[in-house]
């Protein structure tokens, strides 16, 4: 219990839950750059510091890539992009402050319940953990993706489609399996394959850009600000309890949802957040009104990618395996301090272990506290006209780029993923299933192809285990179901 | 042709090419099966994308070719050979003006401080993570 | 991912080498084996050579690239590649060729990894003979997993080709991943490294060790023996060590060298890896080449027996 009154601790997950918001609210910078850049500083810290301080990031990140979000449609981090479904429309009626708002809150309480999941589950998961090998977390990550791409929203198909070209894409670089260069047309920097972020970053946030202007040109849109033509007739920037009432099912949603997404290894905030979005969408009584400005949309999808945070860690401690970047590095700090995380963590480092979900608990209290204050600053940003908002987030994307790896080839990169994500624009072709189908494609070859190495080619195998037979079983039946659904909307509209 | 039919069979042609071209990209026959299987799929789903009926499209043409479009990719480009050649503060300082300009801005003063603001914020936020730009 | 480290202290140099701040090359992730060790040798190291020492993570393709930026770099001494002499032969596996040793002068070696097979403790075999014989009776139906190490894979692939036994054999990314996977289930054989994840379970208890695939025995597992001890021709060879160029001067890699000796030997090192149960101890750097030429010999197991 000493361990906690350290201020170190404190001043460490306070100040990754700062760097996190702005880093996370800058797009171009994201929260996976704000731990690549501050992990050096954790090693000299003590473990329960910081961990504390990556998770910070990822907290403050995790929300804090909604403002932007919000305010111009540009995700500060990839998992905000589906913040900015209704997040946008919102505060184009001027409304922003209630959206920021119904962000916020959702990040912090789906995050705390998260983390009391983590807490209270993480020993009975060990034990489900256990039984997810490759041919299962195979059938895991086709459940997922069949989800991702049957509900799109520019239907089924076309949402396999991009569902696809993630995967396609994903194949460019290194073979999962061997490591051997791959469909890399002999040049070495592609041999490595096309990082996360220089890829969102061109693909969602210059072709945002580029896409807003040529809207902006094609309607006239004068440069002023846009916001004050409507800002004077229905400024509403409150956030009520009926409000709240009326977002809880949402955020509780979020909190399951995005736990059971964060537990699972490889699959990812943003993953979280769309499955929310989606399944609150659904289970809505005015499902036309998301995309619009629902205020429940935007609740499902913070609560639906903070949730995530905690949850995250629990492959780490129970397995050893880290699901995410925020966890490999957690890790790394771990080996650091001389701990190797694998099946006998928790037993060995118990109180280790409950120090952590406490400071993490209370991390949230910090986002709470600087979430509010920063984004009472950033909306004054509004005021600033957008071509200025534009120029300048065009460069911080390149310099978040460069700041990966430290290579300016990669901007090459983040070049040609911005004339993809145009074309998708303009093609009509979802976007979000592309991005998470690049996200997760490696793993889902690589743990095919350990499976058939295993099994000799078996493809059956997936079938006669009984948790992979489920999981595709389910994809099938939830495929079936919502095409028959679509097919008898359709109907009842003739 | 509708927008979804001109993906549709760029998506199939993308298909096509990836699966023929694959065996040549690739060290071991392994290697290329998932991207070989990926591609195949997206062919028959590039097909179906142009055989299925139309949501409700109210565009039925598109305008393939936009100057503008072309001027902003051109843009980015130049900045990022900039970049590579002269390192990042050079090329903010180059780039931003004109990528205001080509944004419709027209007021000079506010473009020369805006960009000078600008490199300050990126030096400042930079430099305070010790990370260290181009020369 | 560039990560400088400047290690604090910035006092005035003497006039020998070395009289310029040092920079290591670690071609993996911050906080990864290598770099964890590195950093704790590193920093015994600064203190001797009264010299700042930068550590550079350089992570990607295996290695590789971490290798390229290394070699691009000015032949004179105050650059340091620390890499496992296995990776030269990385390439080898992936259809391309090995990595030439001749670019490099050896400083030292400061970690030998040995490479251990456990299985688990309620199997029907409980030493590597009775492992054989089980395989023997039961064609495909063992199933093995690296953990993380592919030239153990292959000398696991040729002890296979050898006894004429029927396992199936996959690829798993690190020794975490290898753990889980038989731990729950999936796996029934896997190897990992000393230190490893799954070593720290075998210490628990719940892993049993079968045999050694490296070519170096353990104090704490004396029973037992190495492929080469039992009678197979290849063994994998893994040992962390400072590479200097090729061309980079005598002074700087003898220095060097000598320092890395004395660190070594000290108590204060000792005990910060003692938790880890592992055992740095110097290596010369005769000794580093030689790990790499035993690399080369596995290497000719991808030949041998194809992919």
């Amino acid at each position: 219990m000493n361990l906690l009154l350290q201020w170190e601790i404190l001043f460490a997950a306070a100040g990754g839950v700062m760097v996190g918001l702005v880093m996370g609210a800058v797009p171009g910078l994201s929260d996976i750059i704000a731990i690549c850049l501050m992990v050096p500083f954790t090693f000299y810290l003590n473990p329960v510091a910081g961990i504390a301080m990556i998770m910070g990031l990822s907290k403050g990140a995790n929300f804090g890539g909604a403002i932007p979000a919000i305010l111009f449609n540009i995700p500060g981090t990839p998992q905000a992009a589906i913040t900015a479904f209704d997040g946008y429309p919102l505060s184009k009626q001027g409304k922003a402050g209630k959206a920021l708002k119904t962000a916020l809150y959702a990040s912090c309480i789906a995050d705390g319940l998260s983390d009391c999941v983590l807490f209270f589950f993480a020993a009975p998961v060990a034990m489900a953990a256990i039984m997810i090998g490759p041919t299962e977390h195979a059938a895991v990550v086709i459940f997922a993706l069949t989800l991702i791409s049957i509900t799109s929203v520019s239907g089924p198909i076309i949402g396999i489609c991009s569902t696809l070209l993630g995967l396609l894409l994903s194949c460019i670089g290194a073979d999962p399996l061997t490591g051997a260069p791959r469909l890399a047309f002999g040049s070495a920097e592609l041999s490595a394959g096309v990082n996360i972020v220089p890829m969102a970053l061109g693909f969602f946030v210059v072709s945002e850009i580029i896409w807003q202007r040529c809207m902006d040109r094609r309607n006239g849109l004068s440069q002023k600000a846009i916001y004050t033509a409507q800002q004077q007739k229905d400024e509403d920037h409150s956030f009520t309890f009926a409000e709240f009432k009326q977002c809880a099912p949402a955020i509780a949603r979020g909190t399951l949802i995005g736990s059971a997404i964060g537990a699972l290894p490889g699959i990812g905030t943003t993953v979280g957040s769309y499955l929310t979005y989606v399944a609150t969408k659904r289970a809505s009584k005015h499902p036309e009104k998301f995309g619009e400005g629902a205020l429940e949309g935007i609740a499902a999808a913070e609560a639906g990618n903070n949730a995530c945070n905690g949850p995250n860690l629990i492959p780490l401690i129970t397995l050893g395996i880290p699901g995410n970047l925020a966890a490999a590095l957690i890790l790394g700090a771990f080996t650091m301090q001389g701990l190797t995380p694998g099946p006998m963590f928790m037993e060995q480092q118990a109180p280790l272990l409950y120090a952590i979900f406490i400071v993490l608990f209370f991390s949230n209290f910090f986002t709470l506290g600087f979430g509010a204050l920063f984004t009472k600053v950033m909306r004054k940003m509004v005021s600033v006209p957008k071509n200025y908002i534009y120029a300048a987030v065009l460069i911080f994307a390149l310099i978040g780029t460069y700041i990966v790896n430290n290579n300016t080839f990669d901007l090459f990169f983040t070049f040609g993923f911005s004339i993809l994500g145009v074309l998708c624009r303009k093609g009509g072709i979802p976007m979000i299933p592309l991005l998470i189908a690049y996200i997760l494609g490696p793993s889902l070859e690589l743990k095919i192809r350990q499976t058939m190495d295993l099994y000799a080619n078996d493809v059956t195998i997936f079938f006669t285990k009984p948790i992979s037979c489920t999981f595709l079983l389910l994809s099938l039946i939830i495929t079936v179901y919502i095409i028959y659904r679509r097919s008898f909307n359709v109907k009842s509209e003739n | 042709m509708t927008r979804y039919q001109i993906s549709g069979s760029m998506i199939a042609v993308l298909g096509l090419s990836v699966f023929f071209l694959a065996p040549y990209q690739v060290e071991s026959f392994e290697s290329s099966v998932f991207p070989r299987i990926i591609s195949i799929c997206l062919v028959l789903f590039g097909i179906l994308v142009i055989l299925a009926p139309a949501k409700g499209e109210k565009q039925n043409t598109v305008k393939l070719f936009d100057p503008m479009l072309s001027a902003y990719f051109i843009l980015v480009l130049t900045t990022i050979v900039l970049i590579r050649f002269s390192g990042f503060y050079p090329s903010i300082l180059l780039s931003m003006p004109c990528c205001l300009i080509l944004f419709g801005q027209k007021d000079y003063k506010k473009i020369i401080l805006f960009t000078l603001i600008t490199t300050g914020m990126v030096y400042l936020f930079i430099d305070v993570i010790l990370g260290s730009r181009l020369p | 991912m560039l990560t400088c480290l400047i290690v604090l202290g910035f006092t005035v140099c003497a006039q020998a080498y070395p009289e310029q701040p040092i920079t290591m090359i670690v071609p993996y992730n911050a906080g990864g084996s290598l770099d964890s060790t590195t950093r704790i040798v590193a920093e015994f190291m600064k203190q001797e050579l009264d010299t700042p020492i930068m550590i550079n993570n350089r992570p990607g393709a295996s290695g590789t690239i971490g290798l390229d930026a290394f070699l691009k770099t000015k032949p004179d001494g105050y650059t340091v590649l620390v890499f496992p002499t296995s990776s030269f032969i990385t390439p080898v596996f992936q259809g391309r060729e090995a990595i030439d040793t001749d670019q490099f002068k050896p400083v030292g070696g400061f970690l030998k990894s040995e490479r251990i097979l456990f299985a688990r403790p309620d199997a029907p075999y409980k030493t590597f003979e009775e492992l054989i014989a089980y395989a023997r009776e039961n064609p495909g139906k063992l199933k093995f997993g690296s953990g993380g190490s592919t030239d153990t894979a292959y000398v696991f692939k040729y002890i296979i080709k050898k006894e004429t036994i029927d396992v199936n054999v996959t690829l798993f990314n690190g020794g975490a991943p290898a753990a889980a996977a038989i731990m729950g289930g999936h796996v029934d054989l896997v190897e990992g490294g000393n230190g490893s994840p799954a070593d720290v379970a075998a210490m628990a208890g719940k892993l049993v060790p079968l045999c050694i695939l490296s070519d170096g025995n353990l104090d704490k597992y004396p029973e037992l023996k190495t492929p080469l001890q039992m009678g197979y021709d290849y063994a994998s060879s893994v040992m962390f060590g400072f590479f200097l160029h090729a061309d980079a001067p005598d002074e700087a890699q003898q220095t060097l060298s000598n320092v890395l000796e004395k660190v070594l030997a000290k108590k204060e090192l000792q005990e910060k890896f003692a938790s880890r149960g592992v055992e740095p101890k110097y290596f010369s750097g005769d000794e580093l080449m030689k790990s790499a030429e035993a690399g080369k010999k596995v290497a000719e197991l991808y030949k041998l027996l194809g992919d």
